[in-house]
């Protein structure tokens, strides 16, 4: 390792210039990945929800008149037993800017379960609890798991105090279902987000609505989605849906999830040859100028040859040289990575990172690492030490 | 000592442009003895010495080194003889023109065990014994001919082998200089090393206690 070093640290340019196309190729390839993951994630998620019976509703925006055409409307369709529920939720944030409260229906939170952390997603809870079991997108600041504190909500117009515990951190990136909308051409990429405590300054608190101590309806223009009762006949079907486009725009959910995945598959089809194709220079170029690196150090390598080394050590001494500058890659390419989490929420922009990405960037550096140590191995191997010291000393 | 018996070398073996450049060649070094290689370009001089020092192959006959076919030896054990038995001098130096003095003759201690003091002791033991420890943290790439030559000798002692091959070490550098390695041979010589020295300089050769003529890959008797 000793030796790798010296060859690293003296062939200074050479080294610099590989971990900087290091660096830049696992970029591209990272963001590739994030990037197909992300449109991927949101279909994956929302499949459990198209599977049920259902319509997505988003009503127009109204005036007072039209609030209470909308309530009653909603009354309608809450007295229809065919129509099992109408799932919304209830966004509270608080004026200072540092709890966000969402309250999820029954059949809402049921419909989505993310990946958690620790703990469990929202449930019902034991029915003798003293608090209200809450969960968390990350963990940050006062708010870790099984903490318990007291916080005021605002319900049905009272300040009403609350006594809440962390029962459960969702896995990050913490995507949500949250579907205030705009458009009638909604797809799952739509109705998923992403919260950063970061930013916010708390996480994203999510409760079971039906658990608050005084009944809160969901927002009157709040987009929701109307599970139906499985045995409806397409007759009833009709007519819910008659009754709902009378106040805005609806969308079966199989829909949603059929716009999402040709949004996704367009997405895959218009950037990933780019991706690709970005990615492809670069690695062609760091795997050229891997292999470029060991063929200028040939003249050196049967030097060691001469003074007493073996082929195998040769090779081995190479992979070092790679092994020291994918380390410097990596503790830079985290430091990249570190400062943009920082400051860009990636996943707003489409970008998910997570252990796909980490696998990817692992072949790439057993490739690389594959190459250094076989190349040189190979053309030793075929070469005599005296014929590569002559060739490199022509060269 | 080294005995090679009816050694055969062709460059290109089995292609097309195959030529052979040793034919049958049969010779015996005894320890301690400081023989001269001489003979026309091309006449298969410094392919026999790199043969003696176990960088190149052949395809027939047999080395043998202290009574080791060289030929039989494996990986390990011919890299052994590299590093601890044999030593070898190039015209060009062959040294790396980046690496500081001490580090170029500190080499060979790397590729087997030796201990921090133990290199830091053979090094020093080296450079002095060439007289150049003055120069020891100089880049070699900021040395004159005579010195870069005396690294080289110093790399190629630092594991104190028994037999040196000096391949013209002579050949890039100017009559003085030349005299003063030659001179530091002969020192080398008498404290028991056996050197095998190939020059197209006769009256170097004939500082030897004998000379090999080589000619068209033959030895002329």
């Amino acid at each position: 390792m000793l030796l790798s070093y010296r060859i690293f640290s003296k062939k200074k340019m050479s080294s610099v210039l590989l971990v900087i196309q290091f660096i830049v190729s696992l970029l591209l390839l990272n963001l590739m990945v994030g990037n197909v993951n992300f449109v991927t994630f949101t279909n994956q998620a929302f499949s459990k929800i198209a599977e049920m019976p259902g319509y997505f509703y988003m009503p127009v925006n109204m005036d007072s008149r039209g609030y209470d055409d909308y309530q009653k409307m909603k009354e309608r369709l809450k007295g229809d037993s065919r129509i099992l529920t109408i799932a919304q939720y209830w966004f509270q944030s608080e004026f200072d800017g540092e709890t966000f409260f969402y309250g999820y229906d029954d059949d809402l939170y049921r419909a989505y379960t993310p990946e958690m952390e620790k703990g469990e997603w929202i449930h019902e809870g034991t029915g003798e609890d003293t608090y209200l079991p809450l969960v968390i997108s990350e963990e940050f600041g006062p708010y870790q798991y099984g903490t318990e504190f007291e916080s005021i909500l605002l319900l049905s117009g009272d300040e009403i105090p609350v006594k809440v515990k962390i029962t459960g951190v969702m896995k990050r990136p913490g995507m949500y279902l949250d579907f205030n909308v705009t458009g009638s051409d909604i797809a799952t990429n739509h109705l998923f987000r992403n919260h950063k405590a970061e930013y916010s300054g708390a996480p994203m608190f999510f409760i079971n609505k039906v658990q608050l101590p005084v009944h809160q309806e969901g927002f009157a223009n709040l987009s929701s989605i109307i599970f139906f009762d499985e045995d409806l006949n397409e007759d009833d079907v009709n007519f819910n849906l008659e009754t709902l486009s009378e106040r805005g725009d609806i969308s079966s959910l199989s829909d949603i999830q059929m716009r999402g995945e040709e949004y996704a598959q367009g997405y895959v089809i218009l950037y990933l040859p780019l991706f690709l194709c970005g990615f492809s220079i670069s690695f062609i170029g760091m795997v050229g100028l891997s292999i470029l690196n060991v063929q200028k150090n040939l003249r050196n390598f049967s030097i060691y040859y001469f003074l007493g080394c073996k082929w195998k050590k040769v090779a081995e001494i190479c992979l070092g040289v790679t092994v020291i500058q994918l380390v410097i890659t990596t503790v830079l390419l985290g430091i990249v990575f570190f400062y943009v989490q920082l400051n860009i929420d990636l996943a707003l922009y489409g970008v998910i990172l997570n252990q796909l990405n980490i696998g990817f960037t692992l072949f790439v550096y057993l490739f690389v690492g594959l190459i250094t140590y076989f190349v040189p191995k190979i053309t030793l191997a075929r070469n005599s030490a005296m014929d590569m010291f002559r060739i490199n000393l022509q060269a | 000592m080294i005995s090679i018996n009816n050694v055969s070398k062709t460059y290109h073996y089995g292609k097309k442009n195959a030529f052979p450049a040793l034919i049958g060649f049969t010779e015996t070094i005894k320890d301690n003895e400081f023989v001269a290689v001489v003979g026309e370009s091309g006449a298969g001089k410094s392919t026999l010495l790199h043969l003696l020092a176990c960088i190149d192959s052949f395809e027939q006959g047999e080395i043998l080194i202290d009574g080791k076919d060289i030929k039989k030896l494996g990986d390990t054990s011919l890299a052994k003889m590299r590093n601890q038995v044999t030593a070898i001098v190039l015209q060009n130096f062959a040294l790396l023109e980046e690496y500081t003095v001490y580090e170029n003759v500190m080499l060979p201690l790397y590729f087997f065990h030796n201990s921090r003091s133990e290199k830091k002791r053979k090094v020093n033991a080296a450079l002095e014994r060439v007289g150049i420890a003055n120069l020891y943290e100089k880049p070699v790439n900021e040395l004159s001919g005579g010195q870069r030559q005396r690294v080289s000798i110093a790399r190629a002692l630092v594991n104190s082998p028994k037999y040196l091959f000096a391949d013209e070490p002579t050949g890039s550098l100017d009559s003085k200089t030349a005299a003063e390695i030659m001179a530091l041979f002969q020192q080398l010589n008498q404290q028991g090393l056996t050197i095998m020295l190939v020059t197209h300089n006769m009256e170097l050769a004939q500082k030897c206690d004998r000379i090999i003529q080589i000619r068209d890959g033959e030895k002329l008797e």
